[in-house]
């Protein structure tokens, strides 16, 4: 499984951006992100060309076959590799509950090349389980005394 | 197993139960595990040699690590 990867890379002076779109019109992917908190990339690699960041663009997308609306933002790697979080509170002009299309356009710098190992969604965590996690948490704080 | 690792490993056990119950799991958009070739990868390049003056659009269907089946990479210069 670890050893699954998407990747992309470019030759020297090349400039390219691939995009990665999951969902369409006729496959709406009607997914709910209210209960989730984050979508995350995990960058295993990037070779950091110039010491230029990789920015990356989420389009979130609802209503393909209705009323269309659209939200995106960009956020940046700036390391050899790492996670590229976009918070999903960011994400002001769209319902989260009804989620159609995603669309993730990696614009990297001329000449880059990176590894991307799985791109996820973070859920939060329900308050009955904060409750347990904070009760186990004092249980063992007093077996510890 | 010791009492320090034993009840952090049972609190996650419990977090992520707990979170399925609940319907609120994660979602695995790609895992790029349904790949084509052997090596398991899902490949892409640019190359000022051989230009692209028109989108490549590579759409794959019936992908089961993939959030709705389908991925499409679009490649632009």
């Amino acid at each position: 499984m670890d050893d699954q990867i998407f990747e992309f890379s470019s030759s020297s002076n090349a400039d390219g951006r691939t995009t990665l779109v999951y969902g369409s019109p006729a496959n709406e992917l009607n997914l709910n992100f209210a209960s989730q908190t984050l979508i995350r990339i995990d960058v295993v690699s990037y070779d950091y060309p110039s010491s230029l960041a990789l920015p990356v663009t989420l389009t979130l997308e609802s209503g393909l076959s209705g009323v269309p609306a659209s939200s995106l933002l960009t956020r940046s790697l700036s390391a050899a590799s790492g996670f590229i979080n976009f918070s999903l509170a960011d994400f002001t002009d769209i319902s989260l509950t009804d989620i159609d299309r995603l669309t993730f356009s990696f614009d990297a710098p001329r000449a880059a090349d990176f590894q991307v190992a799985s791109i996820i969604s973070i859920p939060e965590l329900s308050s009955s389980v904060m409750i347990l996690v904070t009760l186990g948490l004092g249980l063992m704080r007093r077996r510890r005394a | 197993m010791t009492t320090t690792t034993f009840l952090p490993a049972l609190a996650l056990s419990l977090v992520f139960a707990l979170n399925s119950a609940h319907g609120q799991g994660a979602y695995i958009i790609d895992s790029f595990s349904d790949v084509g070739d052997v090596s398991g990868t899902v490949s892409v390049a640019v190359s000022q040699a051989s230009p692209t003056p028109n989108p490549r659009i590579l759409v794959e269907s019936g992908l089961t690590g993939v959030i709705g089946g389908t991925r499409s990479i679009q490649i632009t210069r």
